[in-house]
């Protein structure tokens, strides 16, 4: 019974203490519970059997939660103890302290991310000795959490490797052992940048110095930290960091780039960062100082500097490098924040030589560029070196290094190596030879080769002379597209035109003359030295002085057979009415560069820069009618689009448009029109239909509008007339207004009866009849209009 | 006492109020009932405010306050903080955060001693709590969920936590936040404690769907009863059940 009395109430927290165990359940403890629950239940059900059901379990579980967790009786945990860091702490200021510090932040995103914690002393490793990290902003906090999570590897990695040199110049030089194995020094060890080395057996004899040259200086300077360390061999011989809170928190420059913008700012903070680059560069120049021994002694001394920090070295009263120093290399790799263990990572780097095994293909570590540009640097290679080798080998014993058949990039420190092998170099050149179609003139396919070598390296230097000219003749065009200098963009049309049919003319004569075979691509240059000087000249300089331009050429070539093949070619320029002659034209400063331009309609329709866009949708755009009809004669395509998908047509305003349609009419197969978005031609009939259209609707509009005119005066009269009536009636005295009234009813009754309308009333001067009007008066004269009143006025004023 | 309330239909009271020991923020509604609840039981010892923030009358995840100050986003409008500033005793200092996170009130827990953050949250807000709300900041997780603003709820007597948070975890926060915690729900089993909760010192306001034994977690852990628990509660049940058994 007693128990029945605290019914309601107990109810209430045995079914919370249902619900809170159940939750518990997910935990691994929760189990347990459950089991004693169920034994509890059993026992407890006969003494409890007049509790309704629902109480009885409850009641189970409120005995088994109350000895553990009832939530009035739960209490401050005592556990000085983080189960992320799994640590314990001794106090509440040391627990304080853990939760503000990074390693635990660290931690929790190692638990969010299912990754086992790591402890304070590899937290330590993995954050450097850098201090400063709490105090720099997310980004900096972002960075380092990608950087130094876990799952990531060491970051010189093969992927990234490969990656780094798809993008850049060849920063390492490649080599083939005796054993035909790969292997790659980083550049910056061979040579200084200043003085490079061409010949292979110095680079050979380069690495081979190389182990010797074990002493090297280390130094990276990034934004108030410094890292430097001296290196023999493997063996650390000395090293320093420095770090000095320099760099602006927020803003991230240093102090002294913002000082340098002027405005310095007199902020305490200003002035301590101030007060500590001083300190820093001191500090730095003081070690360097007393590194004095070894600077002397080293072999190489690598350097991460920003420019603004170059003072630190090269500054001062005695600086501790000279900047002409051949010593001094710059670090090829990307560097993290300068600290001792980066300045080892760099050192391995560099003080590795990497072996890709028998198998490796050169050609996949070289970068690859475009096919225009290896083509350039395909002539480069053949102006400059004659190193047009497929493959050369040298061999040559060095004390290098030794490799295992290891058959994937594995970096082996040089200091660990000392077997001798013999090291064979590879410097792989790529023949870029059949590539060179695309960079010249379609016409060199016709021609075969010849041996010749006459003219090669004259014809390069013209042909870059002759880029030029291309150039500046497009931006000629360019100009006058925009500005609608129809004139002369005729002419030079023209000038190109005549010039390229008389190339064809030359082309095909000197095909007729047999000698296909033996006009070498060499003496083709040269005849087009001749034309060209032919073009230069003025009329009046004739054939004198073609005659030695071409015998100057003739002198030049040994051959006796392409003699012949040019003095025909004189002589047909000659006979076939001096045509380039003909065609010099008053400017002449673009000719030089149409021996470029096989092709006209090709030349035009190139697109003019990055939009795409052609010297027709210029034209079109600036709304040139006439500029753009005379592209369209000269082959400029209408059809093609630009970068926006918009054609020349749809940029136009309607004289343009018209242009174009009137083009279309005139050419009607000549350009796909459907493509070009012109809807329709327009011929001289439409268009004088059109205009007389235009004229018979212009006269119409004019007419409708003078008659609107008209009505509406007639309106505006009326209006007017009734008001005057109005005035007037209402200046009538009562006695008259009736009067009048009394006319109006009779004048009425006349014509409704049909009778003859009686005069009541005439007008005083003229005698007209107005009955039933509003009369003019003045002191009782009557009158019909105005003109009889001052009639009147001015007769009897007489 | 632990009274329900519900917001135009909706169980997350604590998504639309804000109540601390100094003032309670309420969101504007289109019906007074849910204001009308506080104003009713607590209007006439601390202000009842209708407010909004950046526009939104998600007011109780935006900002976070306690006794001393009030933090709100800094979408905040410069009417509506003229608004706040007006309504609430000049002893609360109020500022607006420039905080990344802009949602306040998920991700910051906090009574008028300690506060419980996510970890990610900025060093410069981080100063701003201790300056304004006078609190010891902790960065923690709340069963491996970082938004503890919106998982964890606690007063100065005592706190709730989620569920699904192991009792390591619980002992751990408890020592941290020194105050007694317990796993539990609201509205009918939802784990977001903070968003169907308000809860202050002496009264809570919780969901329509919030279940009587959720009720009573409440109350037994913010210590709300009005009266001392029984002997018979405290002392005498095991015995008595001892004996019953």
């Amino acid at each position: 019974m007693n128990n029945l009395n605290k019914y309601p109430e107990k109810r209430m927290t045995h079914r919370l203490q249902h619900d809170y165990s159940s939750h518990m359940i997910f935990e691994p403890s929760g189990k347990l519970k459950i089991s004693e629950i169920i034994i509890h239940t059993n026992d407890l059900r006969a003494s409890l059997s007049e509790l309704p059901s629902d109480v009885k379990e409850s009641s189970v579980v409120e005995d088994t939660c109350s000895k553990s967790e009832d939530p009035s009786k739960v209490t401050v945990s005592e556990s000085l103890f983080c189960n992320c860091c799994q640590i314990q702490f001794a106090d509440r200021e040391e627990q304080i302290g853990h939760y503000k510090c990074d390693w635990h932040r660290y931690n929790l995103h190692c638990r969010l991310r299912n990754v086992p914690p790591v402890s304070d002393e590899e937290f330590e490793k993995i954050a450097g000795d850098v201090s400063s990290i709490s105090g720099s902003d997310d980004e900096d906090e972002d960075n380092m959490r990608d950087h130094y999570l876990p799952k990531e590897e060491f970051p010189h990695t093969k992927e990234k490797d490969s990656e780094a040199l798809s993008q850049r110049a060849f920063h390492k030089v490649f080599f083939k052992n005796k054993d035909g194995e790969l292997l790659s020094v980083h550049r910056c060890l061979l040579h200084h940048k200043k003085s490079p080395i061409n010949e292979r057996e110095e680079m050979v004899s380069a690495i081979s110095q190389l182990p010797e040259k074990s002493k090297w200086i280390i130094l990276m300077v990034s934004s108030g930290h410094f890292a430097g360390a001296v290196f023999h061999g493997k063996e650390v011989v000395e090293h320093k960091t420095f770090h000095r809170y320099t760099v602006r928190a927020k803003r991230g420059t240093a102090q002294s780039s913002k000082d340098s913008q002027g405005g310095a700012p007199k902020s305490a903070g200003a002035t301590l960062r101030r007060y500590n680059e001083a300190a820093l560069t001191q500090e730095v120049q003081d070690l360097l100082s007393s590194w004095g021994g070894h600077i002397k002694s080293c072999d190489f001394v690598f350097l991460r500097v920003p420019v603004a920090s170059k003072v630190m070295l090269f500054g001062g009263k005695n600086p501790s490098f000279k900047k002409d120093d051949l010593r001094l290399r710059v670090i090829p790799l990307i560097t993290r924040r300068p600290t001792f263990s980066e300045v080892q990572r760099v050192h391995q780097i560099l003080a590795s030589v990497e072996c890709y095994g028998k198998d490796a293909d050169v050609e996949s570590f070289i970068p690859k560029t475009s096919p225009s540009r290896v083509a350039k640097d395909a002539n480069q290679f053949g102006k400059g070196t004659q190193l047009r080798s497929k493959k050369k080998q040298q061999t040559e014993n060095s004390k290098l290094t030794k490799h295992n058949s290891s058959d994937d990039l594995e970096r082996f420190p040089e200091e660990m190596v000392d077997t001798e092998c013999d090291l064979v170099e590879t410097q792989e050149e790529i023949d870029f030879s059949e590539l060179k179609q695309f960079d010249s003139s379609v016409r060199h396919k016709t021609y075969k080769k010849s041996k010749a070598d006459l003219g090669k390296s004259q014809k390069s230097t013209k042909e870059n002379k002759l880029e030029d000219e291309t150039t500046r003749l497009r931006n000629h065009l360019f100009t006058m597209c925009k500005t609608g200098d129809v004139q002369v963009l005729k002419t030079v049309l023209k000038d190109i035109q005549d010039s390229h049919s008389c190339a064809a003319d030359m082309c095909k004569l000197s095909l007729h003359n047999k000698d296909i075979h033996i006009i070498s691509s060499a003496q083709q240059a040269d005849l087009h030295i001749a034309t060209e000087s032919c073009q230069c000249q003025d009329q009046g300089q004739t054939m004198n002085k073609l005659d030695s331009a071409v015998t100057n050429n003739l002198t030049r070539s040994e051959n006796e057979t392409n003699t012949a093949a040019i003095s025909v070619i004189c002589t047909d320029s000659s006979r076939q009415g001096d045509c380039p002659n003909e065609d010099s034209a008053p400017t002449g400063s673009y000719f030089n560069g149409k021996h470029e331009i096989h092709n006209l309609p090709d030349f035009l329709n190139r697109p003019v820069n990055d939009n795409e866009i052609t010297y027709l949708h210029l034209a079109a755009k600036e709304g040139h009618h006439e500029v753009v009809t005379a592209l369209l004669e000269a082959g400029a395509d209408p059809s093609l689009r630009d970068k926006t998908g918009k054609t020349p047509y749809y940029l136009g305003g309607m004289d343009v448009r018209n242009a174009f349609r009137r083009f279309m009419a005139n050419f009607p197969d000549r350009y796909d029109y459907v493509k070009a978005q012109i809807p329709s031609p327009l011929t001289a009939e439409m268009e004088a239909e059109k205009k007389l259209k235009a004229a018979e609707k212009k006269k119409a509009k004019k007419k409708a509008l003078n008659e609107r005119n008209k009505e509406k005066k007639a309106a505006e009269a009326v209006i007017k007339e009734e008001n005057r009536e109005k005035e007037r009636f209402l200046g009538l005295s009562e006695r008259e207004k009736r009067a009048l009234a009394a006319e109006r009813r009779l004048l009425q009754q006349s014509a409704e009866t049909g009778t003859v309308m009686p005069v009541l009333s005439r007008c005083w001067q003229c005698g007209s009849d107005i009955t039933g009007k509003v009369p003019f008066e003045y002191s009782d004269y009557k009158f019909c209009t105005t003109k009889c009143l001052r009639d009147h006025r001015t007769k009897s004023s007489r | 006492m632990a009274i329900r309330a519900q917001f135009e239909g909706n169980n997350e009271i604590g998504v639309f109020a804000k109540l601390t020991n100094n003032y309670c923020l309420v969101g504007i509604g289109g019906s007074e009932n849910f204001y009308s609840v506080f104003e009713g039981e607590i209007g006439d010892t601390i202000p009842v405010v209708h407010a909004s923030i950046a526009g939104c009358r998600v007011i109780g995840r935006m900002c976070v306050g306690n006794r001393h100050g009030l933090l709100v986003p800094n979408t905040t409008t410069d009417q509506e903080l003229q608004h706040i500033r007006n309504a609430l005793p000049d002893t609360v200092k109020i500022y607006r955060a420039e905080e990344k996170l802009s949602a306040l009130g998920n991700v910051i827990a906090c009574n008028d001693y300690v506060a419980l953050v996510h970890p990610d949250l900025d060093r410069e807000t981080e100063d701003l709590l201790v300056d304004t709300l006078n609190v010891e900041v902790f960065r923690h997780t709340v069963a491996n969920n970082v938004l503890v603003g919106s998982y964890a709820v606690f007063s100065n007597q005592g706190g709730m936590v989620p569920p699904k948070t192991s009792v390591e975890d619980l002992d751990e926060l408890s020592s941290l936040l020194q105050v007694p915690l317990v796993a539990g729900t609201v509205n009918r089993g939802s784990e977001v404690l903070a968003a169907g909760l308000v809860v202050n010192d002496w009264m809570a306001v919780c969901g329509h769907d919030t279940t009587s034994t959720e009720v009573s977690v409440m109350e037994s852990i913010f210590k709300l009863s009005d009266h001392e628990p029984s002997q018979i509660q405290t002392q005498m049940r095991d015995s008595l059940v001892d004996t019953l058994s």
